[in-house]
């Protein structure tokens, strides 16, 4: 459970999870939301993929996700939103470089 | 690409286990005299709840292949509904009056499925352009059976209610009489489950 909330504690990852609640979206249109690198973007979707919040399916050469949320994630979710939680220790500077690469595969 | 149809974890498992395993004693302990009707109904009605809170707890993330048809936000909205009527069913279970809790709880849990059959009537299939992933693949089966493992329990719970609200207005009879479209329903949804995994398996 701890990885979930590692995985909620970041603002840009809970924003995430807020788009896909509208359907499935590809690594492309997902990123273009966001004013970050694309290396930083995928080490946040890694983080999502490993608490196992989102699924992820090749589909040609797009990457498509969609949301993997229990109710309790999902009100968890609220709940970070709404109180701002926010951890330090796991910003994406901290994000291990193999997670990274292991997203680019 | 991670695996998005891996196995359940040991937690899910084990809390339906124990929970199953809770009702077989329940109703054992009821057989035997050792504990008194009412606590029976109490407890038994605590364990439905939390059956339903569980199911309804997981269902969303239970995803099926883009290619196949999202389904997310109708599986997100029932299974708020399923953990909202969970603990309405515990509460019931604990707190109604004992001659009272079938009824109540039944009322509650039906109107959870008509609310949450209603939304997923209504609920469109997103399927993204490109994403022609055959309905019949090996990943689709994998997820289907998945997803049919708890419905198979939402069924059973759907069933249960209305055996209770049949056998709080016409007794016994009515309860049974109520059992037979359950069988025959739970029947072909296990047919289809273990035609599910045969296909999954390849």
């Amino acid at each position: 459970m701890s990885i979930v909330f590692k995985a909620l504690a970041d603002p840009t990852r809970r924003r995430v999870l807020e788009l896909l609640k509208t359907g499935p979206m590809s690594a492309g249109d997902l990123s273009a939301h966001f004013d970050v690198s694309k290396p930083t973007m995928s080490a946040h979707f890694a983080v999502l993929r490993e608490a196992d919040l989102v699924a992820s399916e090749k589909i040609g050469k797009s990457v498509i996700y969609q949301l993997k949320m229990s109710v309790l994630e999902d009100a968890f979710l609220g709940f970070a939103k709404t109180f701002g939680w926010q951890l330090q220790d796991i910003a994406v500077d901290a994000i291990p470089a193999e997670a990274i690469k292991a997203s680019e595969k | 690409m991670t695996d998005p149809f891996k196995r359940p974890s040991p937690v899910t498992a084990g809390f339906a286990i124990i929970l199953i395993a809770a009702l077989i004693a329940v109703i054992l302990a009821a057989g035997f005299d050792l504990i008194d009707r009412i606590m029976a109904k109490r407890l038994a009605c605590t364990i439905f709840g939390l059956m339903l809170l569980g199911a309804g707890n997981i269902l969303p993330k239970l995803v099926m292949p883009v290619g196949a048809g999202s389904v997310g936000a109708g599986d997100r909205f029932a299974g708020a509904v399923f953990v909202l009527a969970g603990i309405a069913c515990v509460i019931v279970a604990l707190f109604a009056p004992g001659d009272q809790i079938l009824l109540i709880e039944s009322v509650v849990g039906i109107s959870a499925f008509a609310l949450a059959g209603l939304n997923w009537s209504l609920t469109k299939r997103r399927i993204l352009p490109g994403a022609a992933m055959p309905g019949d693949s090996r990943a689709a089966s994998q997820a289907r059976a998945k997803r049919l493992a708890v419905i198979l329990i939402l069924n059973g719970l759907f069933w249960t209610f209305l055996i209770f609200v049949a056998d709080s207005l016409w007794g016994d009879a009515g309860a049974r009489w109520t059992l037979v479209p359950f069988m025959i329903v739970n029947g072909l949804l296990a047919i289809s489950q273990h035609k599910l995994y045969r296909a999954a398996r390849g």
